[in-house]
């Protein structure tokens, strides 16, 4: 898994889909004038299209060769996912950095507003992981045009997942909460468990699924 | 070593049925035309497709079971697949030390130097025969048992085909229990290289043969078409009508030279049998 990581470091740096991604992003710095949330924007989209490059990379270059080293289905989906939680993670710790010198110069932020930017990067580097591993048997013997499409999706389901997360999802998880602990005085941290043991079960089912397709597909 | 047992793989507009031994210590070519089936073949081999019947087996074990610790002892080479080629070779040489733990990475330094391979330029400005010795590095510098090469002189002049089979007779002078298959449409290249030959059209192996016997004791008849027919049929392989009659394939060289002292009696070459085995009746 090591050596597929190394190259997946190599190769996300020689797309230009990152930077394509990257100018998206500022052109939405443009448009929004709130500056947290454009920061977090920027470092959750960088972070989605360094990932988009190296599966497309791997899609373009063919994944026999990488199957034939020693590889197998599943160090391929999970590197996959270690590399989108590393990437996401990543890019977290810098939007954060960012957001508090952001905080220094332009004054405090709301703690709601953290709190749901918080929360949206929570469930983005979650999501991510398991898009990865859905995403990349089904791309298999697609033909390019088909599989990047997909890839070039994942971003945008990603972003759309989070929202539909956050509207419905933790609503509900939020009045389970309150069902189970008979109080409307909810407590974060189990709120935030609850999040993470929820999308955690999403990442798991589709490494599972993602893992169980690889092997049955041809490379 | 590899063991594929009418191993059927059914596409569309193509279906492979082939069966093939090679053991340890071997080097086997796999020859055919451009569509043959030899590239599905070497993903048999490397478990990179399904069977839809028949068995595959490598080092008694199906490819498709591999685990990463058992993919180690192979060494691949595809003209269709690889790493990315913006990648410089010092990229490489990093992903293949954390690859594989018994990469042999001085070796591949100094295997890069002789065959002036640049390590800080991308391999996308490599010409394609630089780019085809760089594959077959990747594939012998790991101490793998079996080497699987899917037509890795393509494409390449004289010259550049040489050097890679130079390469690979210098990866073999080093352990005899090591093992090749490799395919090529290039006759020549196998010829000189190649313990056995497996000859491959349509999905399905029409001929296997050590190839000392092709060249020792396979032959080529040329006759009219009045001495076509008085010949023994039992021995002829093949024939190929021509303007002057039938150029006859036999596995029978000496009878024929015994026995009909009049004929034309060419030796037998692997150009020879593609011609004859798969041009003709």
């Amino acid at each position: 898994m090591k050596g597929l990581l190394t190259k997946d470091r190599y190769v996300c740096f020689k797309h230009l889909s990152s930077v394509l991604l990257t100018a998206v992003s500022l052109f939405i710095c443009v448009l929004l004038s709130d500056y947290a949330s454009v920061i977090d924007m920027v470092g959750y989209l960088l972070a989605l299209g360094f990932f988009f490059a190296c599966l497309s990379d791997d899609d373009r270059t063919g994944y026999s060769y990488l199957m034939s080293m020693p590889v197998d289905a599943k160090t391929y989906v999970v590197e996959k996912n270690v590399y989108a939680f590393v990437l996401l993670a990543g890019f977290w710790a810098c939007t954060k950095a960012a957001l508090g010198l952001g905080v220094l110069i332009f004054g405090p932020t709301p703690d709601q507003h953290m709190s749901a930017v918080f929360g949206f990067n929570t469930i983005a580097y979650f999501f991510a992981m398991g898009v990865a591993s859905a995403a990349v048997p089904i791309t298999l013997k697609l033909g390019a045009t088909k599989a990047f499409f997909i890839l070039a999706s994942i971003p945008w389901v990603a972003l759309l997942y989070s929202m539909v997360d956050s509207m419905f999802v933790y609503g509900a998880l939020e009045r389970a909460l309150d069902f189970i602990t008979r109080s409307h005085e909810r407590s974060p941290g189990l709120f935030f468990v609850g999040c993470l043991v929820f999308n955690a079960l999403v990442v798991l089912v589709c490494i599972r699924l993602g893992i169980r397709v690889m092997k049955k597909k041809d490379m | 070593m590899i063991s594929l047992n009418h191993f059927q793989k059914n596409y569309k507009d193509f279906a492979l049925d082939v069966s093939l031994e090679i053991p340890a210590g071997r080097v086997t070519g796999l020859l055919g035309r451009n569509g043959a089936g030899k590239s599905t073949t070497i993903k048999a081999v490397l478990g990179l497709i399904k069977a839809d019947g028949g068995v595959a087996e490598v080092f008694g074990k199906n490819p498709r079971e591999f685990v990463p610790k058992d993919k180690e002892a192979i060494g691949a080479a595809l003209s269709y697949s690889g790493l990315n080629e913006q990648l410089k070779v010092s990229h490489i040489i990093d992903i293949l030390r954390q690859m594989y733990p018994r990469f042999d990475e001085a070796s591949f330094r100094s295997l890069c130097e002789a065959q002036k391979l640049p390590l800080n330029k991308a391999v996308s400005t490599f010409s394609t025969g630089m780019k085809a010795k760089l594959r077959v590095l990747m594939a012998i510098t790991h101490e793998a048992k079996l080497l699987v090469l899917d037509e890795p002189t393509a494409g390449l002049d004289v010259v550049a085909r040489t050097e890679i089979l130079d390469l690979l007779r210098e990866y073999l002078a080093k352990d005899p229990e090591r093992s090749v298959l490799i395919s090529s449409h290039i006759s020549s290249d196998l010829e000189g290289f190649c313990d056995d030959i497996y000859l491959i059209d349509d999905g399905k192996i029409v001929l296997h043969e050590d190839t000392d016997t092709i060249l020792g004791q396979y032959g080529v008849l040329r006759v009219s078409a009045a001495d076509y027919e008085k010949l023994e049929k039992q021995y002829i392989l093949g024939s190929r009508k021509e303007s002057f009659g039938y150029a006859c394939l036999t596995t029978e060289k000496q009878f024929f030279l015994d026995n009909y002292p009049n004929l034309v009696i060419e030796n037998g070459s692997l150009d020879s049998v593609i011609i004859i085995m798969l041009g003709g009746e």
